[in-house]
């Protein structure tokens, strides 16, 4: 059995370059650098502030029992912010995870709307907007080239009119 | 184990349709939703992109299958990190613990720093990277290594310090050693070890009780520190106490001090518990290899005194400690201006420290500047 990729080799057929859209998509806009050079840098928190507890179940470990559980949880003893962290299997990995998350609270908590967090939250339902707002720009241009078309035809289907909602949500 | 109650299998089923079946062997609702987390990306990560391979989802099924089995999630998934390693996991050698993890990140935290504060005392005119390459090197041996998790973790730990390392383990199973291997290339080309590890550290094959492993590598090479978490679980607590996945799937040779030896073993070894039956041995090898240090894993406090006490029984070693699974807890909390009592047993009349949070885990051996090398240097006695 050849697989389609396999006679694309075998044969030396030229491989198709990137779909136009792809190209299309990129951005050529510095909008997204100047956006993260406006954000205020990330907040380090001491450790001396930090207590980590570890989750130490009740009965035996080691050898005995084999755990998968790596969360970890801390606690900010100025301000009293408890967190956990079980993104991943690694202790360490989630050590860094929770430092950050509880980093990103305080700083919530201190500065309010000021804070990187909600700056960044800012940036991204604005570009959710924006999207939103030329997707629909465009399927009413497509509706209404159809309905056009529609009209000249002088047929009045209803169906294809679910298709741009299909495709408005991927 | 209790019986799962229906309001959380309902609950679970809600959720999602697999992850009852995770409950079989996770028994709480939060790690179970992880793990359908991690085995759900497995299944997406492993496509096969022939046609008659099953779809991700027929791949998730099978896996969710398996763990309610009591399959181990590590050999599921064929890894477990270790630190900021990547450890291949197979069927038939030991899973690393994340006690293990971190006595081992303590035990090379001390070294590391010990090594730091040792380097800034050298005398004034000599270059630091001079002063650094002129080190004797550093000598590491851990025996019954498994997937050769500590040399690994002590080398990613150590190496960006201390130039001049040797470490090797050692393991009496053949797919230990030659998994060890696998994991040493693995983490080097995963970047997580640096390239020297090649020449530095080595895995070989060896059994702990015989006399020709004495007079083979260990015995003529000389080593600083000997690390080992040996089998440590006697006959009647691997039926009573261990979890499932472990009894019923991991290698019982890596769990259990084969019995065979009480009957023709050694006096010291006929008269101790059964599951304390490396303890003399490794305490015996340790003053062979001349070691400086010695961290032996233990499954609670209970044995770690029995420990202490053959420690003690050979007057061959100055000072002691016991930790506990989080060695490193108690330490920062002193930077935090707390005070605290210190945590101290009173065994055979002579005082020992103990250390850290949690279970007890390990016990800590040394002698001739052993203590100066982890930079501690109080007496037991």
């Amino acid at each position: 059995m050849f697989s389609l990729n396999s006679c694309r080799m075998a044969f030396g057929v030229i491989r198709p370059t990137r779909p136009a859209y792809l190209v299309v998509r990129r951005s050529f806009t510095s909008s997204n650098a100047l956006a993260a050079a406006r954000l205020p840098p990330r907040m380090v928190i001491k450790e001396e502030d930090i207590k980590e507890a570890f989750l130490k179940g009740s009965g035996p470990g080691g050898q005995k029992i084999n755990k998968t559980s790596s969360a970890v949880q801390l606690k900010h003893i100025p301000t009293g912010t408890v967190i956990k962290s079980q993104a991943t299997r690694s202790r360490s990995q989630n050590r860094k995870i929770a430092r950050r998350i509880i980093a990103e609270k305080i700083e919530e908590a201190e500065k309010g709307p000021e804070s990187r967090v909600a700056l960044k939250a800012g940036i991204k339902s604005k570009k959710k907007a924006s999207k939103s707002k030329k997707a629909k720009r465009k399927y009413r241009a497509l509706q209404e080239e159809k309905d056009d078309q529609e009209e000249e035809e002088g047929v009045g289907m209803k169906e294809p009119v679910e298709e741009p909602v299909k495709e408005e949500r991927e | 184990m209790p019986r799962l109650s229906t309001s959380i299998l309902r609950h679970a089923r809600h959720q999602h349709p697999l992850l009852p079946l995770l409950l079989r062997a996770c028994h709480d609702l939060d790690s179970a939703r992880n793990e359908l987390r991690w085995l759900r990306k497995h299944a997406l990560k492993t496509g096969d992109s022939k046609s008659s391979a099953p779809t991700w989802q027929q791949r998730f099924h099978r896996l969710c299958l398996e763990r309610a089995k009591g399959v181990p999630l590590q050999y599921i998934l064929g890894t477990q990190p270790f630190g900021d390693l990547e450890i291949l996991c197979k069927p038939g050698v030991l899973i690393p613990r994340p006690e293990t993890e971190s006595i081992t990140t303590y035990l090379a935290s001390l070294i590391s720093s010990a090594f730091t504060l040792k380097l800034s005392q050298r005398a004034k005119g000599i270059d630091e990277s001079q002063w650094v390459a002129d080190q004797k090197p550093l000598r590491i041996l851990d025996l019954c290594t498994g997937t050769g998790c500590i040399p690994l973790l002590m080398h990613a730990i150590l190496s960006p310090r201390i130039q001049n390392l040797r470490i090797a383990g050692a393991d009496i199973s053949p797919t230990s050693v030659s998994l060890a291997n696998e994991n040493l290339k693995h983490n080097i080309k995963g970047g997580s070890l640096q390239e020297k590890a090649n020449e530095q550290l080595s895995f070989y094959h060896a059994d702990v009780f015989s006399d020709d492993h004495c007079a083979g590598r260990a015995n003529h090479t000389v080593w600083d520190i000997l690390v080992s978490n040996p089998p440590y679980i006697s006959p009647s607590a691997f039926n009573k106490t261990t979890s499932r996945s472990v009894r019923n799937y991991e290698p019982k040779e890596a769990l259990v001090p084969p019995q065979n030896l009480l009957e023709t073993g050694e006096e010291s070894i006929r008269s101790t518990d059964t599951g304390d039956t490396f303890y003399p041995r490794l305490l015996h090898i340790a003053q062979q290899v001349h070691a400086k240090v010695l961290l032996m894993e233990v499954a609670d406090i209970a044995q770690a005194t029995r420990v202490v006490e053959l420690v003690l029984g050979t007057r061959r070693w100055e000072a002691c400690q016991i930790w506990r699974d989080w060695s490193g807890a108690r330490k920062e909390k002193r930077k935090r201006k707390r005070k605290r009592k210190r945590e101290v047993i009173l065994i055979n009349g002579s005082i020992t420290r103990v250390m850290g949070e949690g279970n007890g885990r390990a016990v800590l051996v040394w002698r001739d500047g052993g203590g100066k090398m982890l930079g501690l240097s109080e007496r037991c006695r």
